[in-house]
């Protein structure tokens, strides 16, 4: 009677060991990056991830920046992790600049979701529309209105990197595009009013049916 | 016999528990997901314009500006 206890309890043991493991790794996220800015980031080519982010930084027109990182993406894709955070242009050089870090922070995982139906829900949630009460975008926060199309706009800026990894669009061509974004979306979150913005949108939706193609108009 | 019997029972749960309680935030994603369909068919711009093609992302894009103060 004895041995079929301890038994029974070495199995009990196995089985919620076993589970244990098998649950944490299957809520893993990965293999974690670099971090770029502390030792330790691997070498490509010889080049640290490290120098190439601090070259990039160091450009002095957003244009060139963004043009830097399409052409070493493969190297800084090492640190892709922090990159999204430390790199994004739109939340720089103005007084909103924390609120707009939180905005990415948040939205992060809309961005990893397929469906084009459950993103836009994912988008206007983070943007803080109340659609869980039924709210409607109409009634929303201006701020929070600001922020979906903020969202919307990175949303286009992924596709553009997008296009210009898989060959679609040359670099430049995407660095036209994304800079524009860039630009666009600073008018945004810095408040400016519409009659400020509608015009920049019109430039790029040009720009973009030029480059990509579309009848965006 | 029954012993046994009952303390796998009770490993089952208790892993099935364990199972729970450490699953990452993809549950909770998707149980944030359902209450959004439950609440939110009907949304953004008073459409359900999903953000399938370039086109529709513009489309939206507009809606959200005209709606700016």
């Amino acid at each position: 009677m004895k041995k079929e206890i301890i038994a029974s309890a070495i199995i009990l043991f196995v089985i919620a060991s076993v589970s244990f493991v098998i649950a944490v790794g299957s809520s893993s996220g990965g293999t974690p990056n670099c971090q770029i800015g502390s030792p330790g980031c691997p070498d490509t080519n010889g080049v640290q991830v490290n120098e190439v982010y601090r070259m990039c930084e160091s450009k002095i027109t957003v244009a060139e920046r963004i043009k830097c990182r399409f052409n070493n993406k493969e190297i800084l894709n090492q640190g892709r992790d922090y990159l999204h955070e430390a790199v994004e242009e739109a939340c720089r050089g103005h007084a909103r600049a924390e609120e707009c870090k939180q905005l990415y922070r948040q939205s992060k995982e809309c961005y990893e979701i397929d469906s084009a139906r459950e993103k836009k829900r994912c988008f206007l949630e983070k943007s803080g529309v109340n659609i869980n009460a039924g709210g409607t975008f109409r009634a929303a926060p201006d701020d929070s209105k600001r922020n979906y199309v903020v969202l919307l706009l990175y949303e286009l800026q992924e596709r553009i990197e997008n296009m210009e990894t898989v060959g679609t669009i040359t670099s430049d061509e995407a660095t036209d595009l994304v800079t524009q974004i860039v630009e666009i979306k600073k008018l945004i979150i810095e408040g400016k009013p519409r009659s400020e913005i509608i015009p920049k949108i019109q430039e790029f939706k040009q720009a973009y049916r030029t480059i990509v193609g579309g009848t965006a108009q | 016999m029954k012993i046994i019997v009952i303390i796998i029972v009770l490993a089952v749960i208790i892993g099935g528990a364990a199972w729970f309680l450490s699953s990452d935030n993809s549950g909770e994603d998707s149980q944030t997901t359902g209450s959004n369909n439950a609440g939110g068919a009907d949304i953004s711009s008073e459409n359900s314009r999903a953000l399938d093609t370039d086109d529709n992302v513009f489309s939206e894009i507009d809606d959200a500006l005209s709606e700016l103060q």
